[in-house]
């Protein structure tokens, strides 16, 4: 068994707001494996973005970290670290891609000079590590070098996502966080940086996190897949389990309503209603108000975590009675 | 299946500045022929900048073609043609869906205030409040008196979709020009708002034209399919047909990139 790259435990996350602090993050507790590809899925205001912002450390008000604890790579207590200290593993342990990096690569400096900024930060020199940087760029499958000599807006979406890519390797970090890495991209674009992502992975052993909403996607390329809906992981385990027998509700309207070029004449699941937002919070189950299976119980009383292997656990009072009701959700 | 809009020989040149005088006529669009039949939802498929979003433009005349035409047969004219009046008497029968439901809607107005204003401005004879109503009921935001005087702030993507919808359904009209309207939106509504889709062909009988990069959801929901690459149609036909037996390698590869959680990428 892998062992464990980052550990999540009883985090507690929220922002001040005019409502007062408005809590997100709802007892999170999560074991990332080393060395493999873990997915992190969820619609839009479900939390991953805020889980993704904490495990680095950006930790900024109105964000507020109430409660719980993060360590990375056994011995980082990223929660506790001084400002400096958590600079100084940033991008050698841990690195981040943030959603819709691409755009973030400064306009009117050469993507030559926004890696000699990097290097420069660790005190390195840009013109002594030149082959550090051909060898990034080669990686990412970025083999003509005049791309160092370019300005974003002369590279296509593509290309600037493998520059980012590039950059954020370019330390030889252990773990990689990417929040939604192909927004904007084309599908046939898409796939390709998918394809990328996974052979830089094997490669170079790397523990990578992948945030995104397309479920589709995580399953494609993730060993281990964390559903959250709310705030909350209410699923997570490897890919193969949740596609096969999905032990959430969620989990499993989320993978069956995604139309593939084979679903033509089948007839999706639709789960009704939205989320009811973070100030309104359920009393009970957290999925309970757009459940086609939900009882009063699951409206009353939070569900259990029910852990069934090393890094396996889902929140389902109903699991596997829903199972035998599937038919309700097609009415 | 009558034809409603009919596009022949298209082409759209753009104008790139090379240097202060000299200016060089790029081909954008390169003879497009395509149709939209009465009760249908046909699809166009391709990737980023291969001029799906020029084609929808120049369908409801927000971009002029540089050479072709474009029939409108229910009123019987060439919309690049067209005159102010009957301009927008056209804009009432073919409406355009945007990507974005995020800034598709003004954000300083109500619910109310966005439907009303369609029928305001065609000076709609009857109570424009049922209207709005019933409006709302037929895009599943129901009930209708929650959503009148909420803000698009208070809204999900989702919804804001289908606000943006009802506004759209305000006059009735013949054909809808749907460019991404899915794509933005969460996946656990994707698959109502394209049922709501075709429920707009089967009961109200309106044609729709989607526009997308995602074939999948192009094999769910419409009837027939255009593949648009740089410009140029590389294959047009039946949905089943092009899906299950793409003739041209962009085809092919749509289909092989589409995201599949049963296709494990290796």
């Amino acid at each position: 068994m892998a062992d464990v790259a980052i550990s999540v435990k009883n985090l507690n996350v929220g922002y001040i707001s005019d409502f007062g602090l408005l809590r997100v993050l709802r007892n999170v507790s999560i074991d990332i494996p080393e060395g493999k590809i873990t997915g992190i899925a969820g619609e839009s205001g479900s939390g991953k973005s805020t889980l993704a912002t904490s495990i680095m450390g950006f930790i900024n008000p109105p964000m507020l970290v109430e409660s719980g604890s993060i360590i990375v790579d056994d011995k980082y207590e990223i929660l506790s670290m001084p400002k400096d200290e958590l600079n100084k593993i940033r991008g050698k342990v841990i690195s981040y891609v943030p959603q819709a990096a691409q755009n973030s690569l400064n306009p009117i400096r050469k993507v030559k000079e926004t890696f000699a900024d990097i290097l420069k930060s660790r005190g390195m020199d840009y013109y002594a590590n030149t082959d550090i940087v051909y060898k990034a760029l080669e990686d990412v499958g970025l083999t003509d070098r005049q791309v160092l000599d370019m300005y974003p807006f002369q590279l296509s979406g593509g290309m600037k996502q493998r520059v980012v890519i590039a950059i954020s390797l370019i330390l030889n970090p252990k773990i990689l966080i990417m929040d939604e890495p192909t927004t904007g991209l084309d599908v046939i674009v898409q796939y390709e940086i998918l394809k990328l992502i996974k052979k830089l992975q094997k490669e170079k052993n790397l523990t990578l996190v992948i945030i995104s909403h397309d479920i589709a996607m995580l399953f494609q390329i993730s060993d281990y897949i964390a559903v959250m809906y709310g705030g909350q992981i209410v699923e997570y385990g490897k890919y193969i389990t949740l596609l096969k027998e999905s032990y959430h509700p969620y989990t499993y309207l989320l993978l069956s309503s995604v139309p593939t070029v084979s679903s033509r004449r089948k007839k999706l699941p639709r789960i009704p209603g939205d989320f009811e937002g973070f100030i309104r919070y359920p009393k009970g189950c957290v999925f309970s108000a757009r459940c086609p299976f939900a009882t009063i119980t699951c409206k009353e009383n939070p569900p259990e975590t029910i852990v069934y292997d090393k890094f396996g656990f889902y929140k389902c009072s109903r699991y596997p009675q829903w199972r035998n009701e599937v038919s309700k959700a097609y009415e | 299946m009558s034809k409603l809009i009919e596009l022949i020989h298209v082409y759209k040149d753009f104008i790139v500045r090379k240097g202060v005088f000299r200016k060089e006529h790029r081909p954008g669009i390169w003879d497009v022929n395509m149709e939209i039949r009465s009760n249908e939802i046909v699809g166009m498929v391709g990737g980023s900048g291969g001029g799906k979003t020029v084609i929808a433009w120049m369908i409801v005349g927000l971009l002029k073609p540089t050479k072709g035409s474009i029939m409108y047969y229910p009123m019987g004219l060439d919309v690049t043609k067209m005159n102010k009046k009957e301009l927008k008497k056209y804009r009432a029968d073919v409406q355009l869906v945007f990507q974005d439901p995020y800034s598709s809607l003004d954000p300083a107005h109500t619910v109310k205030w966005h439907i009303e204003r369609p029928l305001k401005l065609y000076k709609y004879k009857g109570d424009i409040e049922e209207r709005v109503k019933e409006l709302l009921k037929e895009v599943a935001l129901t009930p209708p008196s929650d959503f009148l005087n909420k803000y698009p702030f208070q809204l999900s993507g989702g919804q804001r979709q289908r606000v943006y919808l009802a506004r759209v359904l305000a006059l009735n009209p013949k054909v809808l020009i749907a460019d991404e309207p899915v794509s933005n939106v969460d996946a656990s509504i994707r698959a109502s708002l394209l049922d709501l889709f075709k429920r707009l062909r089967d009961e109200k009988g309106i044609s729709i034209l989607y526009i997308t990069h995602d074939i999948a959801t192009i094999g769910y929901v419409a009837d027939r399919v255009y593949v648009v690459k740089q410009g140029r149609i590389v294959e047009e036909g039946d949905v089943e047909t092009v899906i299950t037996n793409p003739k041209d390698e962009y085809t092919k590869l749509l289909i092989e990139s589409v995201p599949d959680p049963f296709k494990r990428i290796e």
